[in-house]
């Protein structure tokens, strides 16, 4: 056959390639020490279509323009899948609702975007991600970063940061700019846009503009670069309680509270509160977080809490989840200066495998209305009600005792937090 | 992480030399490089400089090819990726202007008006389109890389959008602005993940901010 007969035949499209065995190793081991972690946590698989119809994607500004849309045989106009979210929150409604208790899913799907051409990105790429739908507030929000840096941990990220802030503190700063600062909503607008952008030296300018009150400006171009820990909240407090309502400053508690959970149960230095991550705020209310690592440029997960977006679909509820972006972090474990640095893909997978097997006992969120608790342990499958937190071991012990040693011994070694009564997350490694 | 160079992209050409001027006062060693000559990358302890062509700058901050850089907003538009911009550095100010040959304003408003599109060159095309359909001009772009001022004197095309800091090349060519599309300085920008990886980066970007 001439090359001129094959045509495409021995081509791909753009943005599409062929995964060889060494690297789709790799992809099989972090996807499984990942999934682990979410199992671990209580969350159980599902799987949603590659194709939706198109309408699933109406008003989600962004990711519409972005989709791969096509029509079928019977001329209705689909869409490739080009984020799990949404199908989730469709599935939720049509198969779920109305919910008892909360739920946790989690998925691994591959998601398709449209990409300009010449950027050397990808048209498709590899999600592992988890929905929390049902529950909001502190624990929730603090479980939702804990799993993240925890499943990044499992991924062999190594030096990787979470920066996570609230957007309603911008949305509320900026509300309060409109109401009393002299504002527009066109001017809240072009901050959002700039925001938006990472384009902090335009939001500077936007803050100096004639005719806003100082007072207002300053505390936002001060706002937009702050970056620390849970420390920073009380500076947040401080700069924003003269021009806030004090219901409006609630949400600054809720802050500190999920800041001073997951400093504290979390990996050392790995969560930070950076008011600069807020970009893609049409689609979150509350949280939102993105995790970085040296050497990728782009964010290896992404995700915040969308309460608003399953009452596009049914009734409205709560929701917060994140998600993994494989191939960047298969890129960055792989270039990273650590142990897999010289392996090659096939010997860094069989690292991981090894690490798996170690016994790691970790008894993660402890959930539901107050008096109940669940723990969960790995190579243990299924989860142990318990009764009341306070005796969490013992009311363990009665559901399942080989369960009940495992958790007691991590009671040994564990931090412990008490929050809002009975509420109780515990974290620990029985070999640490 | 402090153990690797903090990486910082230069550009080449008019920036360069008050890159160096700000990068010094804000205390960083800038030895040798004023004078640079072929070399392309100089290490000084903890700091790794590349100077770069000017358009490259947001490519090399994009990847992770350098950690943080300064560029001028020109170049920021036009590119279109994914980075932050933290410091305005106030130096290297010049403007994007749409531009034609002297005397020839009615006649291209004329043409316009019968031929319902016009031709226009840039070096810049994403700024330019960007220009033409917020002005609700019909238009054909022509991408350029150089001595665009020719382009309407051959009848090449009818208007050019071009960068001009002081007008002179402008005014040499016979040519005079018939609007201003945005004006442009020197940004300092980072790569996303080594600003939230690397304190270094915001520390730079806060010393600098006090250097102006």
């Amino acid at each position: 056959m001439t090359v001129a007969a094959l045509g495409n035949k021995l081509s791909v499209p753009r943005g599409f390639r062929d995964i060889l065995p060494a690297e789709a190793r790799l992809r099989e081991a972090i996807t499984s020490r990942v999934q682990a972690v979410f199992d671990l946590w209580g969350y159980d698989p599902v799987e949603t279509p590659t194709l939706e119809f198109a309408d699933i994607l109406k008003g989600e500004r962004g990711i519409e323009s972005a989709s791969f849309r096509l029509l079928d045989s019977e001329g209705a106009l689909l869409c490739l899948r080009p984020d799990v979210t949404l199908p989730i929150a469709r599935l939720v409604a049509m198969r779920l609702a109305p919910l008892s208790d909360p739920l946790r899913l989690r998925y691994r799907q591959t998601v398709f975007r449209e990409e300009a051409a010449l950027r050397g990105q990808s048209r498709s790429f590899t999600q592992l991600g988890v929905e929390y739908i049902g529950e909001s507030g502190v624990l929730a929000d603090t479980e939702v970063l804990l799993l993240l840096g925890e499943s990044l941990e499992a991924a062999g990220v190594e030096g990787f940061t979470v920066a996570f802030c609230d957007v309603s503190i911008l949305q509320a700063l900026l509300s309060a700019c409109i109401a009393n600062g002299g504002g527009t909503p066109d001017w809240a607008e072009r901050v959002l846009a700039a925001c938006h952008r990472n384009d902090f030296v335009e939001v500077d300018k936007l803050a100096a503009a004639p005719g806003l009150d100082k007072g207002f400006g300053q505390a936002l171009s001060v706002f937009i670069h702050l970056e620390g820990g849970s420390e920073l909240v009380e500076e947040l407090r401080g700069l924003l309680s003269p021009l806030l309502a004090p219901a409006d400053l609630a949400m600054l508690n809720d802050l500190e509270a999920t800041a001073h959970m997951v400093e504290d149960l979390g990996p050392h230095g790995v969560y930070r509160i950076d008011s600069s991550v807020m970009s893609a705020f049409s689609y979150y209310t509350g949280l939102v977080a993105a995790a970085y690592a040296p050497g990728v440029g782009t964010p290896l997960a992404r995700g915040g809490r969308y309460d608003s977006t399953l009452a596009a679909f049914g009734p409205a509820g709560p929701a917060a989840g994140f998600a993994l972006n494989l191939e960047r972090i298969v890129a960055q474990v792989m270039q990273a200066e650590h142990g897999s640095a010289g392996q090659s893909p096939y010997a860094w997978a069989a690292e991981l495998a090894r690490q798996s097997e170690a016994q790691t006992i970790r008894v993660g969120s402890l959930d539901g209305q107050g008096a109940d608790a669940v723990g969960f342990c790995p190579g243990k499958p299924g989860k142990a009600a318990a009764g009341a937190a306070p005796d969490l071991a013992m009311a363990a012990a009665g559901a399942a005792p080989d369960l009940a040693g495992s958790i007691r011994a991590a009671f040994g070694l564990a931090s412990e937090r008490r929050l809002q009564g009975q509420r109780v997350i515990v974290r620990g490694a029985a070999n640490e | 992480m402090s153990e690797r160079p903090l990486r910082i992209a230069l550009p080449k050409g008019t920036l360069f030399a008050p890159s160096l001027a700000i990068l010094g006062r804000a205390g960083l060693d800038t030895g040798g490089l004023a004078d640079p000559g072929r070399q392309l990358t100089f290490d000084k302890p903890g700091l790794r400089y590349l100077i770069v062509r000017p358009t490259d700058v947001p490519v090399f901050v994009n990847y992770g090819g350098v950690d943080c850089a300064i560029c001028g907003k020109d170049s920021l538009l036009e590119a279109d990726l994914d980075l932050v911009e933290l410091v305005d550095l106030g130096f290297g100010a010049c403007r994007f202007v749409l531009v034609e040959p002297e005397g020839e304003h009615e006649r291209i408003e004329e043409r316009y008006r019968h031929s319902g599109i016009l031709r226009v060159a840039s070096k810049y095309p994403r700024v330019s389109s960007d220009y033409l359909a917020r002005a609700g001009v019909q238009a054909e772009l022509i991408k350029m890389h150089g001595n665009i001022e020719l382009a309407p004197l051959v009848g090449m095309a009818d208007r050019v959008i071009d960068i001009t800091a002081t007008g002179a090349t402008l005014a040499e060519n016979h040519l005079v602005i018939v609007d201003e599309v945005l004006a442009s300085t020197a940004r300092f920008v980072a790569n996303p993940a080594s600003l939230r990886t690397d304190f270094r980066v915001r520390q730079l970007a806060k010393r600098l901010g006090e250097c102006l």
